[in-house]
């Protein structure tokens, strides 16, 4: 059960860290496009 | 205009910002303590709030900004609000995400409609109204000022939001009602060190955002 628990925790924190980073890259490909 | 990374002070506070968020997140996993029955998923806890938190004080500064628009018409305040908008979602897309992965093994089912969930939800697609309204509105003055006349009524969904667990009867909640002043210091400190943290990435990313804005719209009217 432990196990599952600490799966969410994981997928939960990659799901956060993924989504942040997709930001910022899109913001440099945005500025550099119009730049 | 210039690259936003291409100013020193800039690379300095995103190394910063990085630094920050990796040692939060080493906090939260070797400093928190284990709850009983809910462990590690209990841990979703210390960046689930602030995310919320700060993807509503993105949706404040939306109201503010729209509210200035309308007053002075001055671009900057559409740009912040537009900014604003799109982290917030981001934001809301996450806590929408992450209360899920929590609810699953917790409640046993990915969402339930009770109240918190659904206003939560609803503020979700009244952005992506928002969204659609700044896509395909046409008229680029007019846009903004219908934009920022939704994003102040838009903000009308946080109050209820953040009151859903008092508002309606107690057999419709399953959210959990914790009073975070009533908590051990070993899970207050670490969460309120999240919550800053998550708060100064925000506001680095708003800035960032604006700046990218202006640069397109430069682009865009000469």
């Amino acid at each position: 059960m432990e196990n599952y628990f600490f799966n969410s925790f994981v997928s939960a924190i990659t799901v956060v860290i993924i989504f942040i980073i997709i930001w910022f890259i899109k913001q440099i490909f945005n500025e550099r496009k119009y730049l | 205009m210039k690259l936003f990374f291409s100013k020193r002070i800039n690379v300095i506070v995103a190394v910063a910002v990085f630094t920050l968020m990796v040692f939060n997140i080493y906090n939260i996993i070797n400093n928190t303590p284990m709850i009983p029955d809910q462990f590690w998923a209990q841990k979703i806890f210390y960046f689930h709030v602030p995310i919320a938190w700060t993807g509503f004080l993105s949706y404040f500064i939306v109201m503010i900004a729209g509210v200035l628009y309308l007053i002075n018409k001055k671009t900057i305040w559409d740009h912040l609000g537009f900014a604003a908008a799109e982290i917030g979602t981001l934001f809301v897309v996450l806590v929408l995400i992450t209360g899920p992965i929590w609810a699953k093994p917790i409640w046993g089912t990915w969402w339930t409609w009770e109240p918190r969930l659904t206003t939560t939800l609803i503020l979700f697609l009244i952005y992506v109204g928002y969204f659609m309204l700044r896509t395909f509105g046409g008229h680029p003055e007019r846009t903004s000022r219908y934009a920022a006349v939704l994003g102040i009524v838009a903000f009308f969904d946080v109050p209820i939001i953040f009151y859903s667990v008092r508002f309606w009867e107690e057999r419709y909640q399953s959210h959990p009602q914790v009073e975070i002043t009533k908590q051990n210091p070993e899970i207050i400190i670490p969460f309120l060190i999240s919550l800053v943290i998550f708060t100064i990435l925000f506001s680095f990313m708003l800035f960032y955002r604006v700046h990218v804005l202006r640069v397109t719209f430069n682009r865009k009217n000469n």
